[in-house]
């Protein structure tokens, strides 16, 4: 204890006098995510900002160009044998990895083996592996036991966790356990003692990264570095953050709140822009397990009762800056249909009505959860309190953090126990175009995510989707799965949010990617 | 004096002790799950049992109880939950922001509070007196994140004449540390600059009121000795009271400060800390926290015997 205090009282002294986060230094670019960066490792985690933190560390196999088509990243070549069941990959020769070590096939192996532990697209892909062999240092061989339409698709998944390639000694920790040391074969290399968490990591330039030829195109395409270093500093109030940029002590911004955007008007220097293809999806999820909503009838009238306008006025405003959008796989999707939608228009409360008084509904209580930390929710529940109480409903809206919101929505027991009958969460689209990854799609009951949606219909359609490798016929497939989610009611999309970046001239121009890329940063 | 801080040392352990238990107690009966948090939005189930189990959680709470008391009776505060770093060292790290902007705070506090309180009790009714008191009852009634905005609003958008937001530490120069302090240093004190003046000049207007000061002034003392030797060093054991309190809120109350002017302190971290439910976290900064409470209470009782030899302990 006397020891610790000592410790204490000394770095209280020193700590005034060392050099701390925010420190001025010289640096090329400073930026501002959308959250503080703890838990550095993008496998153990699914968290939007150690995704982010892993594309400037981590180098992937394949990746989505600007069409949403995967593209050769770390691979060189690649063949497909003619009963589908083989696929080579030759990995690019001078591939390195930060320490110094030469990337092979073991590294690759046992990356992809520990991130499948983590992902539905490689769970999946795994389960139709029968082997994933290493030939050579450089060359790879993945044998399926049946033909299988997502192989390139899951290697070149954008969304969390993405399949990024490090190191065999670090990727054989098992995937329940967080890897803290950073080295990856990725175009920037991390500082790993600069690293405080939650309010700064910084990344240099890794200068033996060789990028590929091509142009950048979104996640693919030559990773040209231009900048010395990158400082990820955590700036929490919007507010402040925007003035830091318009004051010049920053430089990026990757979310601009909605009501904050117009304070850039006329700043000289600064530019904002949408973020490309991506956008954030408001989603609303019913309880199946517990009444009204384990009757499809009841999904049905309360969802006649929304309307996607109202959301997005209340949490965006502007028009210009949100889609109206009734596509399960969301508008930005290649797959996209918006067939049966009905909450993209003006609601017809009478027909609601009629569907409630149909459905057998007896007043039951409605347990609507309410986030009120997170900005992007703050105003959602309250839209889905009013509709559903607008239709007779017996609406409980029950205000909470996000945090205990995330273990609330785990809770099966009735609502007398502390069960819930709807919870909103925003949702990046690029977790949401595939059906295969879209946890709202998730069919599997109780064993699948909150919600717990049982449709063995639905996992059939998503089955014959992951099998198909024929892009029409995929197209069918989406269209099924759009008007099976419907007509069930497996999740409500309420509307899509474009999301602004905002970034100084010292920036240069970014690459028109999903996400925050700096290597074409200048 | 020794013995004074000896036994106030061994009074300490229990405080600190239920300090502990409370905390742990209401940590655990708080909703939610760090493994939750740590696992991100789009984990499975499966995922976030075995972070879990991992993590210990799963544990029974006596057992969780015991661990977290063993671990802290020996001088550990643990590790982070979320970030897998030391708690000590997590602290420390934040530490130095926190203690440069409380200093400065409550150095500027002391130099504007006092000399107001005591013109103010001293022109008592007259116009500095009056003005004063307006100016103090304002202080107390805008919050500090309006004074905070205001003050960036002015001084560095429009103007351009200070940062908006960051820390530099003293390392680095006095000239950068004070120019990053500024703004968040005079929001944080005005709070603090109405409380102490009030103070001050409350408890000034009652020694001025006493027979020996009468007596001094009758036996001619200048009034800078009646006011500053004879009046002041009586009224000051409220105002260090005050003051001593103001310390320990500073310390642990800059949040608000913090965020607006996004310096990476002990206030942030708490906070995320709480929001993430990083309980080893949360235990450990609200640990050290009740060890700065105790340090500053003892010196205030120090101060007190050194400014009244009649007070005994």
């Amino acid at each position: 204890m006397k020891k610790s205090l000592l410790f204490m009282a000394a770095a209280m002294c020193a700590a005034v006098v060392m050099p701390a986060s925010n420190a001025l230094a010289d640096v090329n670019i400073k930026v501002v995510q959308h959250g503080p960066l703890r838990v550095l490792d993008p496998i153990f985690t699914s968290a939007y900002v150690t995704r982010n933190h892993g594309y400037m560390v981590f180098d992937t196999l394949f990746a989505m160009d600007a069409a949403g088509k995967p593209q050769p990243q770390m691979v060189d070549t690649w063949t497909e044998s003619p009963d589908k069941l083989t696929y080579t990959f030759k990995l690019r020769s001078g591939l390195k990895f930060h320490d110094g070590a030469a990337v092979t096939s073991d590294d690759v192996i046992a990356s992809l083996q520990r991130w499948a532990q983590r992902d539905v697209m490689g769970t999946r892909l795994m389960a139709v592996t029968d082997k994933l062999t290493a030939v050579d240092a450089n060359t790879f061989t993945l044998q399926l036991k049946k033909p299988y339409g997502q192989v390139l698709d899951t290697f070149a998944k954008p969304g969390s966790p993405v399949p990024f390639i490090m190191p065999k000694r670090l990727a054989d920790t098992p995937p329940s356990q967080a890897i803290t040391e950073m080295i990856g074969s990725g175009p920037f290399k991390f500082v790993q003692g600069d690293f405080q968490p939650g309010v700064k990591a910084s990344y240099v330039k890794f200068t033996d990264y060789v990028p590929r030829k091509e142009p950048a195109s979104n996640f693919a395409g030559g990773k040209v570095v231009k900048l010395d270093r990158v400082d990820v500093v955590n700036i929490a109030d919007g507010q402040t953050a925007v003035n830091a940029l318009r004051n010049g002590e920053i430089d990026f911004i990757e979310n601009v709140a909605p009501d904050l955007l117009e304070q850039f008007d006329g700043v000289k220097g600064v530019t904002v822009e949408p973020k490309s293809k991506e956008s954030n999806m408001y989603t609303l999820r019913m309880n199946w397990l517990q009444p009204p909503f384990d009757n499809v009838k009841v999904r049905r009238a309360a969802m006649a009762a929304l309307y996607q306008l109202d959301y997005l006025d209340a949490s965006v405003g502007d028009p210009k800056r949100y889609t109206v959008c009734g596509a399960v796989l969301s508008c930005a999707s290649p797959y996209k249909s918006e067939t049966g939608a009905t909450q993209t228009k003006a609601p017809d409360l009478a027909r609601a009505r009629q569907l409630l008084k149909e459905s057998g509904y007896k007043g039951e209580k409605v347990v609507v959860l309410h986030s009120t930390d997170v900005r992007v929710l703050t105003n959602i529940a309250p839209i889905t309190a009013q509709a559903l109480r607008s239709i007779g409903m017996n609406v409980d809206m029950q205000a909470m953090d996000f945090t205990t919101l995330l273990a609330r929505r785990t809770k099966k027991d009735p609502l007398d126990k502390g069960g819930w009958s709807i919870f909103q969460s925003s949702l990046t689209t690029l977790d949401l175009t595939n059906p295969l990854v879209n946890p709202n799609l998730d069919a599997r009951g109780e064993a699948g995510y909150p919600g717990w949606t049982k449709d063995d219909t639905m996992e059939s359609l998503k089955d014959q989707f992951a099998a198909e490798t024929d892009e029409a016929k995929r197209m069918q497939l989406a269209e099924a799965i759009q008007v099976r989610a419907v007509d069930q009611v497996m999740y409500v999309p309420l509307g899509e949010a474009i999301e602004y970046k905002a970034y100084s001239a010292k920036v240069g121009k970014l690459v028109d990617a999903q996400l925050p890329m700096f290597w074409s940063a200048k | 004096m020794l013995s004074l801080i000896i036994r106030r040392l061994f009074a300490a352990i229990p405080v600190v002790l239920i300090v502990a238990t409370v905390v742990f107690l209401l940590l655990r009966m708080a909703p939610g799950d760090p493994a939750r948090v740590i696992a991100g939005d789009m984990a499975s189930e499966e995922t976030i049992a075995q972070i879990r189990s991992n993590l210990a959680l799963d544990q029974p709470l006596i057992k969780q109880y015991a661990l977290a008391m063993g671990r802290m009776l020996q001088g550990d505060l643990g590790t982070s939950i979320i970030s897998q770093q030391p708690v000590s060292k997590l602290i420390s790290a934040r530490l130095g922001p926190t203690a440069a902007l409380a200093s400065t705070a409550m150095l500027l506090t002391i130099l504007l509070a006092i000399p107001i309180g005591v013109l103010s009790a001293w022109w008592h009714r007259r116009w500095f007196d009056r003005v004063a008191t307006a100016s103090t009852i304002l202080a107390f009634s805008v919050p500090a994140f309006v004074v905070g905005y205001l003050l960036i609003l002015v001084f560095s958008v429009e103007l351009n004449w200070l940062p908006v937001q960051g820390y530099t530490p003293l390392a680095d120069g006095v000239g950068p540390f004070l120019y990053r302090l500024v703004l968040p240093s005079l929001t944080l004190a005005t709070v603090f600059v109405a409380l102490i003046t009030r103070i001050t000049r409350a408890s000034m207007l009652d020694i001025l009121g006493e027979d020996f000061v009468r007596t001094a002034r009758a036996k001619g003392v200048p009034e800078k000795y009646v006011l500053f030797r004879h009046a002041l060093r009586n009224a000051a054991a409220p105002i260090v009271t005050v003051i001593g309190v103001a310390i320990t809120t500073l310390i642990s109350g800059v949040v608000v400060t913090e965020t607006i002017f996004n310096i990476p302190g002990v206030g942030s971290l708490i906070v995320d800390a709480v929001l993430a439910r990083d309980y080893p976290v949360v235990q450990g900064t609200i640990l050290f926290f009740s060890f700065i409470y105790v340090f500053v209470n003892l010196a205030i009782d120090l101060i007190y015997v050194l400014l009244d030899p009649r007070i005994r302990y």
